[in-house]
């Protein structure tokens, strides 16, 4: 092949600029339009015979490398002074939690200091506050209370009213189920832990001490689930209503007050458990499309 | 009308990068039951459009709608060419977006950078390195810099309205929607603000709310005026004093209110200024943008 005496266009030559300058250590973060190799010989091949088109790779390589260079340089700066990674963040990530998911669960409105003294005092009272004389009031009251702190935890960390950065994160692309889910678990998670400790440690709370467990998930999926309809809040007041309207219906209905934690209930939670996740996978774009307002 | 604005029959373009083309079409919006938007139209690719009008006039109800937050009753929003209305087309829109609410909020115990950052994982962007730099490059840009470590609830209005618009600059966006952005700033803030805003307008589509009428004239290449929901007028800043001549006088004498008089008020020297249609042996004044804005939305009667 012998070198083509016609100038190279200018696109051709951004792009064979562009595809040299991925190739070197530049921190390449400007996606680039790959040029045809037959392109990149022609245009290599024409470079060597003209002085013009050297000089205009020159200008071309100086202009896009300097962005690249400038990004290298903040993120170098920002490894230097940028403040250190939060403590729980820190945990998570040795835990090889991706660093993304990781800053937005730390990030979680509900998972502050203020959600677990409220999950405590909440569990505490709910335990103490029954008639000391009637335990079994005591263990049911727990059972009533337990599934409804995760869906509390599920409400508050999402959307208006929840999360003080609502409306400029709904302006990303990312806003929607990944988040919903990430927080979710996080609220869900440490919800659980919390309550089966209390529940472990509790003089109160006898033989269906993990009777909470299938309630508290189902609650929290359906709540998840109808927020592909409604506002957070609004989902877990309905679930919230449901689930203690159910409980004392079926405390009524039969001799048994354990009724709404028998095995049959708890198949029942297991079902809607599965319903609901069916759902949120179903409905699932609506977190991530649906309108603000 | 500014260059920068081009012509609804242009071909739209794609780009991935440069200036989102902006195109609004007969957007109406209504929210609980009152008419916010009516009928509003817009177009722009690149430079700064401000939008201005007197509180109410749904300045921020029209930015909502363009940062796909808000869905319009009736009419279309296209950002580079797609139909917002389209699920995908929104989340596509929101990539290259940034958005500075009226009122930003915070999570008040996060430090300054990581609530810059949360929105920039939010933005997808990555690796972790270059996001991290990109952070520190806007909180640089917005003078933040120096408090990148301090809690957000420890930070002044001022300040936390600049950590919002630092938000809005990351990637940087082909789109930046700022609702009030110098809302709480003083003086020296707000000519920084503006020169970010404006050598923004070079590379990107810049559309900002305002009802301070110097601000608007000052970063806008197009102004357009609201009132009530409505569009009544678009232009370059410097048309805008243009279409007042003639129809601003001076009376020595409280005018009798008429049909004709809009608006008057008694100046320090004791004149009454005067706007509307004059009468045939009135003496005109020199029309300012503040005359023109007022013939545009003020308010009737003599103060």
């Amino acid at each position: 092949m012998t070198p083509s005496s016609v100038h190279p266009p200018g696109d051709v030559l951004d792009r064979y600029v562009g595809a040299a300058l991925a190739a070197t250590p530049y921190p390449s973060v400007v996606a680039l339009a790959a040029i045809d190799e037959a392109d990149a010989v022609r245009v290599e091949l024409h470079l060597t015979t003209c002085p013009v088109c050297r000089s205009a790779v020159d200008v071309r390589a100086r202009r896009q490398a300097t962005p690249r260079l400038d990004q290298g340089w903040w993120a170098i700066e920002a490894a230097l002074v940028a403040p250190p990674l939060p403590r729980l963040e820190r945990v998570l990530r040795w835990a090889q939690m991706p660093a993304d998911v990781a800053r937005l669960l730390v990030s979680t409105p509900a998972l502050r200091r203020g959600w677990y003294v409220a999950m405590t005092v909440a569990l505490v009272f709910g335990i103490s506050a029954a008639d000391p004389t009637r335990p079994d009031a005591n263990e049911l009251f727990f059972l009533i209370l337990a599934p409804l702190i995760p869906l509390a935890g599920v409400a508050l960390a999402y959307g208006r009213g929840a999360d003080p950065a609502y409306e400029v994160a709904a302006a990303t692309p990312i806003w929607g189920l990944r988040l919903v889910l990430v927080r979710a678990v996080a609220v869900v998670g440490t919800s659980v832990a919390a309550i089966a400790l209390a529940a472990l440690l509790s003089p109160a709370v006898g033989d269906h001490a993990a009777a909470w467990l299938l309630p508290a998930l189902g609650l929290s999926a359906a709540s998840l689930a109808l927020m592909t309809w409604w506002p957070p809040r609004r989902s877990a007041w309905v679930v919230a209503s449901v689930w203690v309207a159910g409980v004392v219906v079926a405390n009524g209905a039969t001799d048994d007050r354990y009724a709404a934690f028998g095995l049959a209930a708890q198949l029942g939670y297991l079902v809607l458990l599965l319903v609901a996740s069916a759902v949120v996978a179903v409905r699932s774009r609506r977190f991530s499309t649906g309108w603000v307002a | 009308m500014s260059a920068r604005l081009t012509s609804p029959s242009s071909p739209w373009a794609r780009p991935s990068s440069g200036p989102v083309v902006v195109h609004a079409d007969r957007l109406g919006v209504v929210l609980g039951g009152r008419t916010v938007l009516d009928d509003v139209s817009l177009w722009a690719s690149g430079g700064v459009v401000a939008v201005l009008g007197p509180n109410g006039a749904g300045k921020s109800t029209l930015l909502r709608c363009l940062a796909t937050l808000v869905e319009p009753a009736t009419g279309t929003v296209h950002l580079d060419g797609a139909d917002v209305a389209a699920p995908m087309a929104r989340i596509e829109a929101r990539a290259r977006l940034g958005y500075v609410p009226q009122r930003p909020g915070f999570t008040g115990s996060a430090r300054v950078f990581d609530a810059v950052d949360v929105l920039a994982v939010c933005k997808g962007l990555a690796p972790e390195a270059r996001r991290r730099g990109e952070v520190l490059r806007v909180l640089s840009a917005v003078g933040v810099a120096d408090r990148i470590g301090d809690r957000v609830k420890t930070l002044s209005g001022g300040m936390l309205r600049r950590v919002a618009v630092a938000q809005a600059l990351l990637g940087p966006p082909g789109l930046l929607l700022a609702d009030e952005p110098s809302a709480d700033l003083d003086p020296e803030q707000r000519v920084h603000l503006r020169h970010l805003l404006t050598d923004l307008g070079r590379s990107a589509t810049v559309i900002v709310s305002t009802h301070h009428l110097d601000e608007a004239a000052v970063i806008g290449d197009t102004v357009v005026v609201l009132d009530a929901g409505r569009v009544v007028w678009t232009g370059p800043p410097d048309a805008l004093t243009a279409t007042a001549v003639g129809r601003v006088w001076w009376s020595v004498e409280a005018p009798p209110p008429s049909a004709e008089l809009r608006l008057a008020w008694r100046t320090p020297g004791g004149r009454w200024r005067c706007l509307g249609t004059p009468p045939p042996d009135a003496a005109l004044a020199d029309p300012t943008a503040e005359d023109a804005y007022l013939l545009l939305v003020g308010p009737s009667g003599r103060h």
